[in-house]
């Protein structure tokens, strides 16, 4: 960042908006430390920047307790609820409590098996989450090393790269994930990482590609190379970092995206296998009885989608804050 | 115009037979051997498997079965499945409903989508914005199969408006609800994507110079800021009619409609490998040529672009 860009952040810290109850002492601190970026030109990354701008939405601070929840949740489930109550195999669950509506004992009712649809809930996140994550960092670093091969090197490399993108981007996610998924014999988790990443990556491929191509005759790579960096420095340290953006905001987003398409899959029956579960397969298992004990498909369905709205929020926030032609 | 669309034309061609490729050898990789699937249980004469397996080619090698397909999806013949019905006929069953169901969801996403788009637009910051796009984010946070439950629920069975399920009450009445829900995450990111564009149009250089230039605000309105702002949304409804034309396997099955999504899935289920392959045939020429028709309109609605 240039030095005007900081003076003008200074600023914004000098006057922060009547925000904190800020101490005399603490506005001077402040103060000193703006006049200190000022003075020396203290440059704010790219990281910086966007942190900047997150702070100050309000819709990012939302997503991230909910983010924060939910890996909780996943992180130690054991602390929220006993597994013993999702399983008929463990003794936790009572047939003849089959299908009771929520009351003190099991919060979210039982299903059909008299399982406490509350514990299965809780344990259904895991595989969700685990997929979502694994899927998304898979298919960011997949796409980004062959959009910036393509982007970067051109010619024929890129024309035979851009065909094969091509040929994944035609076939719809839902689509090919069946044909995919039935032809290995529903594998699970990892099958479903797998659609997911062969299907998925093809998209942050094609972002990275296209703004490759705007970076790579930029000044700063010209005297990258004047200053003798080779291809491989090129890409890593001075194309990546400036292409990367848009993609971060997409695999924010596509975190979101994931959790749903494995809950889709496991709908389907495709996805986890019993006696593994997550909230695609308890929906699906609650689909046969819904219409008698609605709670055995609502409650696993709120917490389903208030984990993808968390991450769609978040990557808006990301959005805005690395986009400096929306803040206002 | 028309050489960049001949040349656009001849890069679909290693797409399609590498789209097709893709699908044939995955269907060929499906566990298990059809025709023992489909006899089984029964006495059978091995003379007669083994006519079954020369008349569909599954005595050739793999390759030799995927380029005998395609001839003969050049010479407009899809095959026949197993028990004896012609691809073509379970097309003209299926796709009129899909299609039915498509034009009728399109239609919603378009009159909704960029009609309350609009409007969100013109009043950015106020009550309406705000809750159009608080309501759009949480509309694609639902997965469709959760919305397409409880629609159901609602519509169907507490208030009973419309049958749950089924098409026997014809168009509209027992389309209505699944093409809402159908078109409900389409609908909510054309809306978005029209308001931000717009805002962008009405923020630009050539919007203010209509305006100096004293040219009424619906003239700037209509031709100015809408025509400039469509662009990215017609290309994000092309794509999308594409999509939509699929079927909806999810939303197929929870209303019980009879039309392509749910004949994939049920045919992927029985390794009905020529109907998979027919159907996604047919899709991907339908994507690849929506994508050729959303490009050549850039030029129609935007003439800054040309076509080299």
């Amino acid at each position: 960042m240039s030095d005007p860009q900081a003076r003008h952040d200074g600023a914004h810290e000098f006057f922060p908006g009547g925000t904190e109850a800020g101490s005399l002492e603490a506005d001077r601190q402040s103060l000193a430390v703006a006049a200190h970026r000022t003075a020396v030109g203290d440059p704010r990354g790219m990281l910086g920047e966007a942190w900047y701008g997150l702070r100050r939405t309000w819709y990012f601070w939302i997503s991230a307790v909910l983010v924060f929840f939910v890996f909780l949740i996943v992180a130690f489930p054991n602390a929220f609820a006993n597994k013993d109550e999702t399983s008929s195999l463990t003794g936790g669950c009572d047939l003849m409590n089959s299908l009771e509506p929520p009351s003190a004992e099991h919060w979210f009712g039982t299903d059909q098996l008299g399982c406490d649809v509350y514990s299965m809930t809780i344990f259904g996140a895991r595989p969700s989450v685990t997929v979502a994550l694994v899927a998304t960092v898979a298919t960011v670093l997949l796409g980004a090393i062959v959009g910036i091969i393509a982007g970067f090197y051109g010619g024929w490399i890129d024309s035979l790269l851009s065909r094969v993108v091509d040929i994944f981007f035609g076939l719809p996610i839902l689509l090919g994930g069946i044909v995919i998924l039935t032809a290995l014999g529903t594998p699970g988790l990892w099958g479903v990482i797998f659609v997911l990443v062969v299907l998925g990556w093809v998209g942050t491929a094609r972002m990275i590609r296209s703004s490759t191509i705007e970076a790579k005759n930029q000044d700063y790579v010209l005297a990258a190379r004047a200053l003798g960096a080779n291809n491989r420095r090129i890409m890593s340290r001075h194309i990546l970092p400036n292409a990367i953006g848009p993609s971060i905001v997409v695999a924010v987003i596509s975190l979101g995206g994931y959790v749903g398409a494995e809950a889709t899959f496991s709908y389907l029956g495709l996805g986890i296998q019993p006696p593994e579960f997550s909230w695609g397969s308890i929906i699906s298992d609650a689909q046969s009885v819904f219409f008698e004990a609605p709670w055995t498909l609502f409650f696993p369905s709120i917490f389903l989608t208030l984990t993808v709205l968390a991450f769609i929020l978040m990557g808006e926030a990301v959005h805005d804050a690395l986009d400096p032609k929306q803040r206002t | 115009m028309g050489r960049y669309a001949a040349r656009r034309l001849l890069q679909m061609i290693p797409v399609f037979f590498g789209t097709t490729f893709l699908i044939y050898a995955l269907m060929f990789a499906l566990p298990g051997d059809p025709v023992h699937s489909l006899t089984v249980g029964k006495q059978t004469n091995p003379a007669y498997l083994e006519y079954i397996r020369e008349q569909f080619h599954l005595d050739q090698p793999f390759i030799v079965q995927y380029f005998l397909y395609i001839k003969g999806i050049f010479t407009g013949d899809f095959g026949t499945t197993f028990n004896g019905t012609p691809v073509w006929d379970i097309f003209a069953q299926r796709w009129p409903v899909s299609v039915t169901l498509a034009l009728t969801a399109f239609a919603i996403e378009i009159v909704f989508g960029l009609g309350l788009g609009i409007v969100a637009a013109l009043r950015k910051g106020k009550f309406f914005d705000h809750f159009s796009l608080t309501f759009t984010l949480v509309v694609i946070a639902i997965p469709v199969f959760v919305l397409g439950y409880v629609m159901q629920w609602v519509f169907g069975v507490k208030l009973g408006w419309v049958a749950p399920a089924g098409i026997q009450d014809g168009w509209p009445k027992s389309y209505i609800l699944p093409a809402i829900v159908l078109a409900s995450l389409s609908l909510a990111y054309a809306l978005r994507l029209t308001r931000s564009s717009l805002l962008e149009a009405f923020g630009s250089d050539f919007v203010r110079t209509a305006r100096a230039k004293g040219l009424p605000g619906r003239r700037i309105m209509t031709h100015y800021s809408l025509r400039n702002s469509l662009i990215p949304v017609v290309t994000f409804l092309g794509a999308d009619l594409a999509a939509l034309m699929g079927g909806a396997v999810i939303t197929e099955g929870i209303y019980n409609i009879p039309g392509i999504g749910q004949q994939l899935y049920q045919s992927i289920r029985l390794h009905e490998s020529v109907v998979v392959v027919g159907i996604v045939t047919v899709l991907v020429i339908v994507y690849l040529i929506m994508n050729l028709f959303v490009d050549l309109l850039y030029g129609v609605l935007d003439p800054r672009i040309r076509y080299e």
